[in-house]
């Protein structure tokens, strides 16, 4: 458990990082409604710290994602494999607080062709992807 | 019947950005040795930090909020 003995985390969100992440998807499609179902409740609660994974510095796709965090979606308490998708975090401070900015959105394991999540928040944070 | 199609040719490699109806893609591997679009991504998570005026978290405050999450190595 975290030893700050802090409950909770507020989470950020900038529009411009909401289109290319979740705008990207058909507005029907299971992803982007499980998105668009958490926002709100992101931005005015931010989430719990024991909802929290943290990334792989050096996860078996390739992708190094050492200092970000990740929660599963839907955001809730059930088995990682029933809940498909993912939103990726990086920690930031202004002043004194503290929180989390939404990096990337996506399926953990899409089908062959389809970047996953983890792809998408290592371009974010190295500026290309795994395999290039 | 063989439908005849002009193609466009684009003069992009991988990594390029490339915009359609005001829409950024970027061209990337398709895994087979072609290329393909997807949706792109256009800032880099220091960009977007350096956007909202903010600051990496000190050592200690990493620790001390995030040090003790586990992680489950997928990704």
């Amino acid at each position: 458990m975290p030893t700050s003995g802090r409950a909770r985390i507020g989470v950020r969100i900038s529009q411009d990082v909401w289109l290319e992440e979740v705008e990207r998807l058909h507005p029907r499609s299971p992803a982007r409604v499980a998105a668009e179902r958490e926002r709100r409740r992101l931005e005015s609660e931010g989430l719990e710290i024991r909802e929290l994974r943290a990334c792989s510095a050096e996860a078996e796709d390739g992708t190094s994602l050492g200092g970000l965090f990740k929660v599963y979606v839907p955001i809730r308490e059930a088995s990682s494999s029933q809940r498909p998708f993912a939103f990726v975090f990086s920690p930031a401070g202004r002043g004194a607080d503290v929180y989390l900015r939404l990096m990337a959105f996506g399926e953990r394991h899409p089908l062959r062709g389809t970047r996953s999540v983890y792809e998408r928040a290592h371009k974010r944070l190295h500026g290309r992807y795994p395999d290039r | 019947m063989a439908m005849a199609v002009t193609a466009k040719k684009l003069d992009v490699k991988i990594g390029d950005v490339v915009e359609i109806e005001g829409r950024k893609y970027d061209v990337v591997s398709n895994k087979h040795g072609g290329v393909t679009l997807e949706p792109a991504i256009t800032k880099t998570v220091a960009e977007i930090h350096a956007e909202h005026g903010e600051r990496q978290l000190s050592r200690e405050e990493f620790e001390e909020l995030f040090g003790q999450i586990p992680s489950d190595g997928e990704g």
